[in-house]
């Protein structure tokens, strides 16, 4: 009888199917590999199946006649086939296309590295700038690690592509940052004021920038300040420098920080063996405070309010007697604030208004003479985006600021007091997901110069493969001239930079190379007439100035980063070439400057040992020795100094004890205690000459910071 | 003969019998086996299948996420893995809009779709994080008795780095709480997900060890 039933079962059943349309096949992507789990059914129906392991199907159904058969596959694009279904065995075998996804649309980038971690795949990541060994936690010296940047130990500030530091503007969430670097001591390049913990996103850009910014002849830095923090915290760092301490709550769509830090940089000093001497080290109080708002994907509210001071005193080498020494001390005093808020008005339009203000006290004994300079900027931007269409996207926005510097030293007062205002616009056009353009126009006027002028702009990028593409950008950039003439009240009309860039990018989540060449002409830049050239940068300006200046840069950067080869291996090389020669300030003839290197070297390595929870970063620089001024030479800043070499090693441990999350880190820049010399100075005969040194050789660097965020056992 | 007459009418409508949602996601379900890709992937496809039917009821739209989420989690292709939990998102938004915008389960399972892709995307973690913490947030103001908010927090816990405060120790007491909830729970209604039991308890045995 059992037997019976089953055997029945089996006729009852294979009737059935012969009873059914039955459609049969196999699914495959488009080089004819299989795609197991393709979903195969027939629309508007629960009748479907999923391709075995071999991608091959076997679809039974009870529905007749006129059907669509949909198959999909998640990562592929679906088909649908149109069917007359009768009591007949069918044969489908489809080919699906890959569906393209972020990593397939085009990114006009050209001149721009990010650090983000808003996009998927991306060339830099936040915490690689904190992480970069011999950057010191410092945001420009990671960033000095960066394809197009050279490294100037004894002067403060970015150096892009033949730029000097003043060509290179720093922007915190879309506001010019008038001192982003603590204030300089002659002779001892300076480090940001601004920790870089509270940036989520840097955007680099070593030319051809967007119409948002300008004042700009090289480089623009644009820094954005987080969001909403996670959770609510509390910080406290310990190291060599000083003591740091945060609180954030965050109040559900609020948040409120505030943070406090005591620098005193005796302990550093004392350690290593300072080539100047610090009759009194760096020390200084600052604190800040933030509030955020964030209403989901709607708006977006920042205010951040931040004050310091610090004092120090250095005996460094005197700038008018090479062969003497001087005393310098420094007090100062520096405010930032800086509000800004995004609305998303619609899914198509959204405005971005900001303003900020910053002022900066520095009061100098300049060896015996008591100086002052005074400095403040306020400034306002506001614009609209808007989609117009899934291709075509509008950029619209004015820009104000004004901005002052008053310097009393000794006797002499001198100052400036300037307005700009910009109007900018940008169409960027999507037309496929391989290509895109982006094309804007800036119109800037200055008030102190009582000049206009209209800075056309343009990049486009195209996808030549799944994973690379060319990009080029190009554009007119103009800057006032150097603080320096303005205030001697030498007033001169803007100088002109254009950029031509081109650039190849190939990149995975794992792997990316870059290469970029640019040619760049500088016109229009300042002189100073019937001088003789005087390297002394705060030589006093007495004579008439014009914008008869040229000259040219040009060059080409590489950077590969490599994250596949050894597991939690992340390392990256980034090598530039540059050449350039100019005619401005008091240069004689074109020339060289004296903050070029020809070729500079970064090799960046970040090893995680992962049982032991240790962090190694190492970083090799290497630079090609730059031009020095020689009185005795027959030719114009011919000589080289010496290659710069450096090692710099960092090691940092994470672990948690109890709730708290724990980083101790030490790092040893300059391993090998390499002399580097940065340039001779002379005396005023000629005879003698003296190397400019780092402040520092080898140095040690020791500290820890912990956070505990707020855990509540209630919560749970 | 009789016997077989029975049998072979039962056979008969059964073939012809409509389904409810009830029945199809019961019955999805309980071929549902994350350790076999084939099962999972025929699930996947189900679910879809019950979604599109039944494509005014969030609970169907859950299910689907619910399945690709799973099936994200066990795949080991990188690309695919977050293809899956793109999808997985997609559905829960279906499912806000089809009744569910105010549902705990349905930041529940956004929350896990996040922990699982600080995994994916460990640079991003704070970004993720960001999101994870939201979900879990709106999920707990939404009904804080829910077991599986605590199951995702522990399984969260449980893999990040003990360095970073999580391991076995600091998942542990997510997972008791998850299991104190699990137990009152009523497992009688499918259109209620009470998915989680049998797993959380697999964990709490490997917390304990």
């Amino acid at each position: 009888m059992r037997l019976l039933i089953s055997f029945l079962l089996f006729i009852i059943a294979s009737l059935d199917c012969v009873s059914q349309p039955t459609i049969t096949g196999k699914i495959t992507d488009q080089q004819g590999n299989s795609l197991p789990g393709a979903s195969i059914y027939i629309l508007n129906t629960l009748d479907g199946v999923s391709a075995n392991s071999e991608g091959t199907y076997t679809l039974v159904t009870f529905e007749k006649g006129n059907q669509v058969v949909v198959v999909s596959s998640i990562g592929y694009e679906s088909i649908n086939r149109s069917i007359i279904l009768e009591n007949k065995i069918y044969t489908l075998n489809l080919k699906l296309k890959e569906a393209v996804g972020e990593l397939d649309e085009v990114v006009i980038s050209a001149g721009t590295i990010e650090a983000t971690n808003d996009r998927k795949v991306a060339v830099l990541r936040p915490l690689d700038i904190v992480t970069t060994a011999g950057a010191a936690g410092d945001i420009i010296g990671a960033i000095q690690t960066l394809p197009g940047t050279t490294r100037v130990g004894e002067q403060t500030g970015l150096f892009v592509r033949g730029g000097d530091a003043s060509e290179a503007n720093v922007i915190i969430d879309g506001m010019v940052v008038q001192n982003f670097f603590t204030s300089d001591v002659p002779g001892i390049a300076q480090r940001s004021r601004f920790s870089p913990f509270q940036f989520k996103g840097t955007s680099f850009s070593s030319g051809g920038y967007s119409v948002r910014y300008g004042q700009a002849l090289s480089s623009v830095l644009e820094l954005s300040t987080n969001d909403l923090p996670a959770k609510s915290n509390v910080n406290v760092g310990l190291n060599m420098s000083g003591l740091f301490g945060s609180v954030a709550k965050v109040f559900g769509k609020n948040s409120l920080e505030v943070t406090g830090s005591y620098i005193n940089v005796a302990p550093f000093y004392n350690l290593a063996s300072t080539n100047f001497d610090f009759y009194k080290a760096p020390e200084g109080v600052s604190g800040s405070m933030r509030w955020v708002h964030k209403n989901g994907d709607k708006s977006l509210f920042k205010l951040l309010v931040s004050h310091g001071g610090f004092s120090s005193g250095t005996e460094i080498p005197d700038i008018n007697n090479a062969s003497q020494r001087f005393r310098f001390g420094i007090k100062n005093s520096n405010t930032y604030s800086n509000a800004s808020y995004l609305q998303n008005i619609n899914s198509k339009l959204y405005s971005f208004s900001a303003v900020s203000f910053g002022r900066n006290v520095d009061d100098i004994n300049f060896g015996a003479t008591p100086s002052k300079t005074e400095e403040w900027r306020l400034q306002g931007r506001t614009e609209l985006g808007f989609e117009i269409n899934n291709n075509l996207q509008l950029l619209s926005g004015a820009e104000w600021q004004r901005f002052s510097v008053k310097r009393n030293f000794d006797t002499f007062n001198s100052g400036f007091d300037e307005k700009q205002t910009s109007i900018y616009t940008e169409l960027e056009w999507k037309p496929s997901r391989k290509f895109g353009v982006k094309s804007g126009l800036r119109g800037e006027h200055s008030d102190l110069l009582n000049q206009f002028a209209i800075s056309p702009r343009i990049s486009a990028a195209y996808k030549v493969g799944k994973q690379s593409q060319v990009s080029i950008a190009s554009g007119v950039f103009y800057q006032n001239p150097n603080n320096r003439y303005l205030l001697a009240n030498k007033l001169a009309s803007f100088q002109r930079a254009i950029h031509y860039i081109a650039n190849y990018q190939w990149i995975t989540d794992k792997q990316t190379f870059r290469v970029e060449g640019y040619y760049k002409s500088y016109d229009r830049l300042v002189r100073e007439l019937n001088e003789p050239f005087n390297p002394n940068a705060f030589r006093f300006i007495s004579g008439d100035i014009d914008n008869s200046g040229n000259g040219f840069a040009q060059g080409i950067d590489v950077f590969w980063r490599d994250r596949k080869l050894v597991e939690n291996l992340d390392y990256w090389v980034s090598y530039s070439w540059v050449d350039t020669q100019r005619l401005f300030e008091n240069f004689t003839t074109r020339a060289t400057p004296t903050f070029i290197s020809d070729h500079n070297l970064n090799v960046i390595a970040k090893y995680f040992v992962e049982p032991l929870k240790v962090n190694i970063a190492a970083t090799y620089t290497f630079a090609t020795g730059r031009p020095y001024y020689n009185p005795n030479s027959a030719e114009f800043l011919n000589d080289r100094v010496p290659h710069f070499e450096n090692i710099s090693l960092n090691i940092s441990y994470v672990t948690t004890i109890r709730k708290v999350f724990a980083v101790f880190y030490a790092g040893v820049d300059n391993v090998t205690n390499r002399k580097n010399i940065f340039g001779y100075r002379y005396s005023t005969d000629g005879v003698q000459r003296f190397p400019i040194e780092p402040a520092l050789y080898r140095s040690v660097f020791v500290g820890m910071s912990s956070s505990l965020s707020a855990f509540n056992r209630d919560e749970l | 003969m009789k016997k077989l007459m029975i049998l072979l009418f039962l056979v008969l409508t059964l073939k012809a019998h409509a389904q409810t949602i009830e029945e199809a996601i019961q019955k999805t379900l309980s071929q549902f086996n994350p350790g076999d890709r084939t099962a999972t992937m025929a699930a996947v496809n189900r679910f879809d299948l019950i979604a599109k039917k039944w494509n005014t009821d969030w609970v169907s739209h859950y299910y689907a996420a619910y399945a690709k989420t799973i099936a994200g989690a066990t795949e080991t292709d990188m690309t695919k893995k977050s293809q899956f939990f793109n999808e997985a998102e997609k559905s829960l938004e279906a499912a806000k809009e089809n009744g569910a915008a105010e549902n705990d389960e349905v930041y529940a399972l956004l929350a896990m779709i996040s922990s699982n892709r600080i995994g994916l995307d460990p640079e991003a973690w704070q970004k993720h994080m960001e999101v994870y913490n939201a979900n879990l947030r709106k999920a707990k103001q939404l009904r804080k008795e829910n077991p599986r908010i605590y199951y995702i927090e522990g399984i969260s816990k449980f893999y990040t780095p003990e360095a970073y405060g999580g391991g076995k120790k600091n998942a542990l007491i997510y997972f008791e709480k998850a299991e104190e909830y699990f137990k009152k729970e009523t497992k009688n209604d499918i259109l209620k997900p009470y998915w989680g039991q049998e797993h959380n308890e697999t964990m709490l045995k490997g917390c304990r060890e």
